[in-house]
């Protein structure tokens, strides 16, 4: 049975236990095998689809941020139309659409879910725990400065913050701002200075 | 009705008051990928048999109580499985008879281990 997560005074997230988990293990494998039988997928396209969900990752957005940072046609094309730009760099899109949000210096913006966890899974991957957390979803759009202190980021007051709040067919990804002498930097050193936080606006960098 | 918008459902929790965020990142389970890949398969161009709205739909319908008890993926499991029987694309009974037939496999596995 599914049981709460607690720590101490945090709200409870919501996870399976292990026969929980057995037992999911056992119904997913039990439909995954009736659908076979029926001739709907193939075993093979199962493990198929598990690879390429396991690839994208942080590099992957690491990749359209430093790219933006270095190619202002590259990066006036991402805020037009994210779906697309992202595409140019080889990267497969699955969302509808990727709208692409510019931190400056006096703008920042943070991106949720509250419906239910929709992400930029194609360029980041699942999302963290607390992304889908029901304290994350609820909190976000109510008091974005307080949930950025929990994430250890004291956003200054005078810096305009902007919620995202992403639907099934609508996944945000933040453009977060270049360090100011981004010219000395090459690509991969570039890239190392881009975490999947800074994408989701939960960390902001010292740009 | 809330200001003439209509209920909100349950799932819709922005701006509900909540405790602190969990600083908590679970590992991604076999499971879970194989719920998530089978998903996207079935919604994908060629089959086009459970789209994701209809998932979402599946879980932000079949109760409070369920969606608060249940893991996320769990959330999604239950919800597509009541799709696909839904709609006749599976019956409950097959099912139940492969998920018996996996529960025996996995005891039997139990004691060899």
């Amino acid at each position: 049975m599914p049981h709460d997560h607690q720590h101490g005074e945090h709200e409870a997230l919501i996870i399976e236990d292990e026969a929980g988990n057995i037992e999911a293990q056992i119904i997913i494998d039990a439909l995954q095998q009736v659908l076979i039988g029926k001739g709907l997928l193939t075993a093979h396209e199962v493990t198929a689809a598990i690879a390429k969900l396991e690839s994208p990752g942080l590099h992957l957005g690491a990749k359209i941020v430093a790219k933006a940072w270095t190619d202002p046609t590259f990066k006036s094309r991402l805020l037009s139309d994210g779906r697309a730009a992202v595409q140019e760099l080889d990267i497969p899109v699955t969302e509808a659409r990727i709208i692409v949000v510019e931190n400056t210096a006096q703008l920042h913006n943070l991106i949720t879910c509250t419906l239910c966890s929709c992400y930029p899974r194609s360029i980041l991957g699942q999302p963290p725990s607390w992304y889908i957390s029901k304290a994350y979803r609820a909190r976000s759009v109510r008091e974005p400065r307080q949930v950025l202190a929990e994430f250890g980021l004291d956003l200054m007051r005078d810096i305009k913050l902007v919620v995202h709040d992403s639907n099934a067919d609508m996944r945000y990804l933040v453009l977060p701002e270049p360090p100011h002498d981004v010219e000395r930097y090459t690509i991969s050193e570039l890239e190392t200075m881009i975490s999947r936080d800074h994408l989701i606006g939960v960390a902001r960098g010292d740009g | 009705m809330q200001d003439g918008k209509g209920p909100k459902g349950y799932h819709d929790v922005g701006g509900d008051a909540a405790g602190e965020i969990p600083m908590v990142e679970l590992p991604w389970l076999h499971w879970e990928k194989q719920v998530e890949a089978i998903r996207g398969l079935l919604g994908d161009g060629t089959r086009r048999i459970v789209s994701l709205d209809e998932v979402r739909r599946g879980f932000e319908s079949f109760g409070v109580e369920k969606y608060n008890t249940l893991s996320f993926y769990r959330r999604r499991l239950e919800a597509m499985t009541d799709i696909l029987i839904e709609k006749g694309i599976v019956s409950r009974t097959e099912l139940d008879r492969a998920i018996e037939a996996g529960k025996v496999r996995w005891s039997d596995l139990d004691e060899k281990l």
